[in-house]
């Protein structure tokens, strides 16, 4: 495996998003909005610029309080977000959002089979989330952002 | 014998048919008694009676419990209480002929005899009392010619007695030994029988309380005869190696009759290693019984030797039933060996998967960039195809994802057409062809990713068993889908490939966890957890294998309808591995 090619710096170089068409997609009302939460900055980027070439408008935040914030700001459609993470956890920060945006579909993304009994906790406070696991290759993520 | 009348003390001196009687009575006493006391008594007694002597002495000597010999003496007569003050007779010159059985020595004054007053003590008789001058004295011998005593009498009177006294007294004298011998012989005899019998209850308490120990220990005893290859066992013994009772068995049959296959080996070189370094044996190995039941038996034993010779004639030893700690000891190892892995995959998990995904992203954008060249894209493909593995494995490894849903209705034919897809590239590329025949409407009512999870390790093991594409024919594996009624509705899936077969030393392990015959690609997982979502949802799995020619493998699994209200959703059943 090339490890140049897969490391971060060499990527960001060649594929951050083209302002322009961004600008153009976020016209376009029949582009879902969505919102990619994960505290590890280069999955979130990642998984946002692979929405952006396949017809979304993703946006990424690197932590529970920044996903409130983004949610309040940009009212995704959906929200992808990782369990996991320091401070607030993406149930709790879901939760958090589900609660001023009722229609948002939330899908967590964790790399970690414990998370069951984190939803089950959710559940039991009346939330029923997805869960997707990780590694999920990308056309996976997409077929299944892409069915309601 | 001329009875002498001249010289004798009137009263004292019976008469001749009395002295025969007394001395057959006499005689008749002693040959009854056992009592060593009584014995020396009566001869005294009848002794003294017959010489006419004013007092006799016995000295004897005795045997004391510890076997060391000592000296007692007796004494009888009217001055016998004079003479009880006396010491013992010091082995002076005249006692010698006595006590050192040289002959019988009377005299008619024995103050005349050169041999006396040479040493006390009868010169040196208590005071006023007459010194002894008629004096006889007869050693008492055994048959075998030991000295046992002697009996001595005295008068103080000159010329007492006469020759036939010599010979009455000596006729006492040999009854006398007579009775003591056979006293001392009873005596021993008592003896030895008690120490016998002491011995024997020792024997008996020993082997009692080794029964008891091998009773508790639940030990049998075996011994091995060298040459010959025969087997003594026990009653636990015959129990625990299956032998009939009394019927004689060789090691050597009894091994190819009992000793599972793999463990003969370790059986017989324990043996010889031990037989060759004279140390001790032990052995730990699997029986089969002819019920087919299957136990752990621990022998240890020791060799032994010929009398007097350095050659090993056999061993004995004990053997024993080790079975239940055999089971704990697996479990707990396979206990152990789990909790750590599950702590070690909870503690990876996260760190690996991250990752994974990271990378699967990156080559994914680098691959789908227009401006990236072609032949760097087909690389980035085959790279994406090798990561694609890399997250199969670490999802069966680490993360047994689980659905979050509730049981609902899967439709099979969905179910595992898309799982044939999933593996259909990894196929192709394998030359392997996929049927798939299945009855329509294929429902059962579960989780949808463990259900998912079960056929797709089944379809990754059969990939598996084709070792390298045959150039003859295309590889087969043909998946089979039939509904059942019966006792409990349900469906059977059937798996089977054409694939080399599972070799029969492994078959009862291939469910256990990392037990796994894929050096480097295998986890050992996949079949553990299938069976664990399988059990759990109800169902059953078996499978059939052959390693000849045709080889193969099928598995089937049945599911039930629906799966079992319990369990769910707190499932802390199978899979037991939680990350
Ligand atoms: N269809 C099959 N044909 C031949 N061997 C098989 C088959 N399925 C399973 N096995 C044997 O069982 C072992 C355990 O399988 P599994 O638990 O899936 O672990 P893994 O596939 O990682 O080795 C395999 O290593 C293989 O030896
Ligand atoms: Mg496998």
């Amino acid at each position: 495996m090339q490890t140049t090619l897969l490391s971060s710096d060499s990527l960001k170089g060649s594929y951050d998003p083209v302002p322009d068409a961004n600008s153009a997609a976020k016209l376009d009302a029949h582009l879902p909005r969505i919102l990619v939460v994960d505290d590890e900055a280069l999955i979130a980027d990642t998984i946002v610029q692979i929405l952006n070439r396949s017809g979304f408008i993703a946006e990424a935040a690197y932590g529970g309080k920044e996903a409130i914030e983004a949610a309040r700001r940009i009212i995704p459609e959906i929200i992808l977000s990782d369990v996991l993470m320091p401070h607030l956890d993406g149930v709790e920060a879901a939760i958090a959002i589900q609660k001023f945006l009722p229609d948002t579909r939330i899908v967590l993304f964790s790399g970690q089979a414990a998370t069951v009994e984190i939803l089950a906790r959710a559940r039991g406070r009346g939330y029923h989330f997805e869960l997707l696991a990780k590694p999920l290759h990308p056309t996976q993520l997409l077929k299944h952002l892409r069915q309601s | 014998m001329e009875p002498t009348s001249q010289g004798v003390p009137g009263p004292a001196a019976p008469q001749n048919e009395e002295r025969l009687r007394l001395l057959i009575e006499t005689g008749l006493l002693l040959a009854s008694e056992r009592s060593l006391d009584v014995i020396v008594q009566a001869a005294l007694d009848a002794g003294l009676y017959l010489c006419g002597a004013r007092f006799g002495a016995f000295f004897y000597n005795n045997i004391g419990v510890d076997g060391e010999p000592y000296r007692l003496y007796k004494f009888s007569g009217p001055d016998a209480d004079a003479c009880a003050a006396l010491p013992m007779p010091r082995p002076t010159e005249l006692f010698n002929v006595t006590f050192l059985g040289q002959g019988i020595v009377r005299s008619d004054d024995i103050t005349l005899d050169p041999r006396y007053g040479q040493n006390p003590p009868f010169a040196g008789m208590p005071p006023g009392h007459a010194p002894v001058r008629s004096y006889l004295a007869v050693p008492v011998r055994s048959r075998g010619g030991d000295v046992l005593g002697g009996l001595l009498y005295g008068h103080p009177d000159a010329g007492v007695f006469a020759p036939a006294s010599e010979d009455l007294v000596a006729t006492i004298a040999s009854q006398a030994a007579v009775a003591i011998d056979n006293v001392r012989l009873s005596e021993r005899l008592t003896r030895e029988i008690s120490l016998v019998d002491a011995a024997r209850s020792l024997q008996r308490q020993t082997s009692n309380r080794l029964r008891q120990a091998l009773d508790a220990a639940q030990l049998g005893t075996w011994s091995w005869d060298r040459a010959t290859d025969l087997l003594d066992l026990d009653e636990r013994a015959d129990q625990l190696l299956h032998t009939t009772p009394h019927v004689p068995i060789t090691r050597t049959e009894l091994r190819r009759r009992i000793v599972i296959a793999e463990d003969k080996g370790k059986a017989t070189e324990s043996l010889w290693r031990s037989l060759a370094a004279g140390g001790i044996y032990s052995g730990e190995y699997r029986v089969d019984a002819p019920n087919g039941l299957r136990t752990w038996v621990s022998a240890s034993g020791i060799t032994t030797f010929a009398p007097e010779s350095s050659e090993v004639a056999g061993m004995i030893g004990t053997i024993q039933d080790i079975t239940a700690r055999k089971t704990q000891e697996a479990a707990l190892c396979q206990s152990e060996k789990l909790a750590a892995t599950g702590r070690l995959a909870a503690s990876i998990a996260h760190e690996i998967n991250n990752p994974l995904e990271a990378v699967t992203n990156l080559i994914y954008l680098a691959r789908t960039d227009p401006e990236v060249p072609t032949p760097i894209q087909l690389l980035l493909e085959a790279a994406d195809s090798e990561l694609a593995r890399v997250a199969q494995i670490a999802q069966q490894t680490l993360g047994f994802f689980r659905d979050t849903t509730r049981p609902v209705e899967i439709d099979l034919n969905k179910l595992l057409h898309s799982v044939v897809d999933l593996f259909a590239r990894k196929m192709i590329s394998r030359k392997i062809v996929c049927t798939l025949d299945l009855e329509p409407g294929l429902c059962i009512h579960g989780l949808q990713g463990e259900i998912r999870q079960v056929f797709s390790n089944l379809v990754v093991n059969a990939i598996d068993a084709f070792s390298s594409a045959s150039v003859s024919k295309p590889d087969r594996i043909h998946i089979r889908g039939r509904h059942l009624r019966g006792r409990r509705d349900g469906v059977s899936i059937l798996i089977s490939d054409e694939g080399a077969g599972i070799a029969s030393q492994v078959r009862e392990r291939i469910f256990s966890p990392f037990f796994t015959t894929k050096q480097s690609t295998g986890t050992g997982l996949g079949l553990w957890v299938t069976r664990g979502f399988v059990e759990k949802h109800g169902g059953s799995i078996r499978f059939r294998t052959r390693t000849g020619d045709p080889s193969g493998t099928i598995f089937r699994v049945f599911l039930p309808g629906k799966m079992p209200a319990i369990g769910y959703p707190a499932d802390n059943a199978s899979p037991r591995l939680r990350v």
